[in-house]
């Protein structure tokens, strides 16, 4: 089973090649303006060196910033039209409160408050009249082109309120696409539907982006199916991907956490992640990302999904060192190469004091030998004395968790290595997100509030497991291999013993991955 | 501050969770209907009971219900206007003041957006000083008023009016009533003569939210320079000193209901030494402890921020290895008094250990 993890970041596309969680080759290209061209760059660097890379191909794996980086920059956004149910409630917190004005102009054309949607007990919360529907066919007729995202209150409970609508606007208008907030999944009606406008704005663009990988994967004759990460450190199918691109944001910083997992084959581990400019401290728990209770905003948009647990510092290898001894925030970040001392600059770095100290290998270390050892000590006092809180935070209760450092800039924290900490081959390591990204294990969610007197706990639980089992189904999961990630189950406070916010999540490995098809065989 | 403009809303409300102790759920709704009124009909006047005109009425109001409801079951921009002039319709009354029932959390903004629409001051001052569980825990209650008649508004407009009930009485049939009607309701309550409202709230606490908050989103990220200027804040108004009391991680977490409410206890281990605190929760933060030794129980305030942020953490939010500066800070006088404890002193919260005030 080979996969190709491909990391495309804004400065650098990283690809890795990993056989069976084994690490077998992997670039790193500068990136392009042109994703796909980013791609192609990457692959046939790899394929110089593998000649039969593309025929042994089993599967591609992307991460990708594109989706969040068209709605930071505003661009290729379909303005949607956003009709919420539930009125006479929420009156005053229309579709888009809270965004930033040019991103909510961007991505919704018009909006529409009606009635319908549900209760926490299920019961109906107001019912769409005539009147309703009449004033959705004029909006729509007004603006034939925009997709059409409903959303109603409890919809993740009950749906039929956003299906029922969805359905009787689609017999008028079979050629609209309709996207319904509970697709997103997740209670938190405003926060569900934040995540639906920004996803079917997305869409067209998403299929845009697909299709271009398609097209490039073509030109190289490439047929091994290709999934995307999404920000709880899974990945998707390159179709739902274009039906679901919101699902990326955030998932950046998940897919080195990840990559440790694959290389190490550790389940628990603290992983400090040292880039350019910062280091990332995050926790592997389980095999995935520890998750934090933070919600992911995207340009001050709330949205439901939940961030990873990180904790960053100013500490990377563009890093600057000042006089007495203390480092950063300040970094020459790319620019490393022309003004750190190492190269011949002027700038002191983080990377200069790690040469000096032997622990690293790049420039004319000829250069820094004039640093006394009592700086040097200096500076790895105070290395000490950001990193280790930092690490011991993390830690939780689990003291035997061991640490592993990776990223490019990984080789600093050499001269200050606790025994149990752990560094991977320089090779490796500066690859690890390409390698999270071959990571491919696909998730299921279902999220409830349940009166667990009028359905008992254990059935709601096993109802909901097959919700989220769908659900994995949907992303390219496999049932009978789906394992449970974790079941949340939280009492909703002032309303009684019985109520409880029950949340299960699932994951199992891929379709691809478990009967490695040699596709193009097949489709040929 | 002499008035509330929609610029000092997002202040009101991060010191609104702060003071919130831990309880009060998130008012970032309320921020966004407060922002949006103040910025249609502009600033509201803030001011203290003695501004009042003699034969002046003031009435509480808020929200009442889960707030878990309300993550689905939107409030509305006008409910709390209506729900006074509803009231003023049923008993015949006019209503010369707006006062919140409780700063911690989003009920701290319900008045002001009423105000804004009814063009009514707002009293700088509440009934809590900060975020309790019960009707019959408000200084007002606990200064013999009673909190009827009261009128409550649903999410369809249904009001109902409720009369001659006393503080225990009230608090269940009212909450009862906000399960019924989609567990979130707005509630006008505890009416008031100007001599009244002067004796029974806590006063200018609606100010000390607006510095409180400004401060807290001034150092996000800094918590040393946070704390600082936060006990200062502190030892200018009538509350207490601020005590930190520890700093640590979470390395237990267990919660359970009891009667209707959200029990838990969080473990924190501290980062230097191996020293365990116990952290109580009754919707709110209501005991910390080392060993058997109380560091601090309610009505004093304990309030958790994050190590990182310093920002101040709702306890529905707190999770499994998360770093916490844990602070406690004296109640106002108001809940010091022998009467006041035999309602809010740390046995109506079920503990067993006396109240020993902090400084």
């Amino acid at each position: 089973m080979i996969v190709l993890g491909i990391d495309v970041g804004g400065t650098h596309t990283d690809a890795a090649l990993v056989d069976d969680g084994r690490f077998i080759d992997g670039v790193k290209v500068s990136s392009s303006k042109d994703v796909h061209r980013s791609i192609l760059n990457a692959l046939d660097v790899l394929t110089e060196r593998q000649p039969d890379l593309i025929e042994r191909l089993d599967l591609i794996s992307l991460g990708t910033t594109q989706f969040t980086n068209a709605v930071v920059e505003r661009r290729a956004l379909a303005p949607v039209l956003a009709i919420r149910l539930g009125a006479p409630s929420g009156k005053g917190l229309p579709s888009g409160v809270g965004w930033p004005n040019d991103l909510a102009d961007h991505a919704i054309k018009a909006s529409l408050h009606l009635k319908g949607g549900h209760l926490f007990t299920g019961e109906s919360l107001s019912t769409l009249d005539d009147q309703d529907l009449a004033s959705c066919h004029d909006l729509l007729s007004k603006h034939s082109d925009c997709p059409v995202v409903i959303s109603a209150p409890f919809s993740p409970i009950r749906p039929e309120s956003e299906l029922g609508l969805a359905k009787a606007l689609a017999q008028q208008d079979p050629r609209r696409r309709f996207t319904c907030s509970q697709t997103m999944g997740g209670l938190g009606l405003l926060e569900r539907e934040n995540a639906a406008i920004l996803n079917a704005a997305l869409r067209p663009y998403a299929e845009d982006v697909v299709d271009g990988y398609h097209r490039a994967l073509d030109d190289r004759s490439i047929k091994a199916p290709f999934f995307v990460s999404q920000n709880d450190g899974t990945v998707l199918s390159a179709g739902r991907i274009k039906a679901l691109p919101a699902l990326t944001f955030a998932s950046g910083p998940t897919n080195s956490i990840r990559g440790v997992a694959e290389v190490t084959a550790l389940k628990d581990a603290i992983v400090i992640d040292v880039g350019g400019t910062t280091s990332d401290i995050g926790v592997l728990k389980q095999g995935l990302p520890r998750t934090s209770h933070q919600v992911v905003e995207i340009e001050t948009v709330r949205t439901h999904f939940r961030m990873p647990d990180l904790v960053s510092l100013g500490l990377g290898g563009g890093t600057l060192v000042h006089e007495d001894g203390t480092f950063g925030p300040e970094s020459v970040g790319y620019e490393l190469g022309s003004k750190a001392l190492v190269f011949g600059g002027s700038s002191l770095t983080l990377s200069d004091i790690a040469v000096r100290a032997g622990a690293m290998a790049i420039g004319d270390p000829s250069l820094v030998a004039h640093l006394s050892d009592g700086f040097i000590d200096l500076v790895y006092d105070r290395i000490r004395a950001a990193v280790y809180p930092l690490v011991d935070q993390m830690r939780g209760e689990q003291t035997a968790l061991p640490v592993i450092v990776v990223g490019g800039g990984a080789a600093i924290l050499r001269p200050c290595a606790e025994a149990y900490w752990s560094f991977l081959d320089a090779a490796v390591s500066s690859l690890v997100n390409a390698i999270g990204a071959s990571a491919a294990e696909a998730s299921g969610y279902a999220d409830e509030v349940i009166h667990f007197n009028d359905e008992p706990r254990t059935l709601a639980i096993e109802r909901l497991t097959e919700k989220a089992l769908d659900d994995l189904e949907s992303s390219g999961g496999v049932r009978n291999l789906a394992a449970l990630s974790s079941i949340e189950e939280n009492h909703v406070p002032y309303l009684g013993n019985a109520w409880f916010r029950v949340k299960v999540s699932v994951r199992s490995p891929i379709a691809p991955m478990v009967q490695p098809l040699n596709i193009h065989k097949v489709s040929e | 501050m002499k008035t509330i403009s929609a610029a000092d809303i997002h202040d009101i409300s991060v010191g609104s969770v702060f003071l919130a102790t831990g309880g009060g759920g998130d008012p970032w709704v309320s921020r966004m209907l407060a922002e949006q009124v103040l910025t249609d009909r502009g600033p509201v006047q803030l001011i203290g009971p003695e501004a009042l005109p003699d034969g002046a009425r003031v009435v509480a109001l808020g929200g009442v219900g889960a707030p878990t409801a309300s993550l689905e079951l939107l409030p509305s921009l006008e409910d709390p206007a209506i729900a006074v002039r509803a009231f003023e319709r049923e008993l015949n009354v006019t209503v010369d003041a707006l006062v919140s029932f409780e700063v911690g959390g989003g009920n701290s903004l319900v008045p002001i957006q009423a105000a804004a629409l009814l063009d009514l001051p707002v009293i700088d001052g509440d009934g809590m000083g900060r975020a309790l569980p019960e009707a019959q825990m408000m200084t007002f209650a606990l200064a013999g008023i009673p909190p009827t008649p009261a009128l409550a508004l649903d999410y369809r407009g249904e009001t109902e009016l409720f009369q001659s009930l006393d503080g225990e009485q009230y608090e269940p049939i009212i909450r009862a009533w906000a399960h019924s009607h989609g567990g979130m309701i707005t509630t006008v309550e505890h009416l008031m003569t100007r001599e009244e409202v002067a004796s029974a709230i806590v006063p200018k606490t609606i100010s000390f939210a607006a510095a409180l908050g400004q401060v807290i989103r001034r150092h996000e990220g800094h918590l040393k320079p946070l704390l600082r200027e936060v006990s200062q804040l502190f030892d200018e108004s009538l509350y207490g000193s601020v005590h930190p009391l520890c700093t640590g991680k979470i390395v237990g977490l267990e919660q359970s209901i009891q009667d209707g409410y959200d029990i838990g206890s969080v473990h924190l281990e501290s980062f230097d030494t191996n020293t365990s605190f116990e952290l109580l929760i009754k919707n709110e933060f209501i005991q910390l402890s080392q060993g058997d030794t109380v560091l601090a129980t309610v009505p004093d305030l304990i309030i958790a921020l994050d190590f990182e942020s310093g920002q101040p953490i709702n306890a529905e939010r707190l999770a499994y290895g998360q770093r916490l500066c844990v602070l406690g800070i004296g109640a106002p006088p108001h809940y010091r008094t022998a009467d006041a404890l035999q309602v809010v002193g740390p046995a109506n919260f079920g503990l067993k250990a006396p109240y020993r005030p902090l400084s």
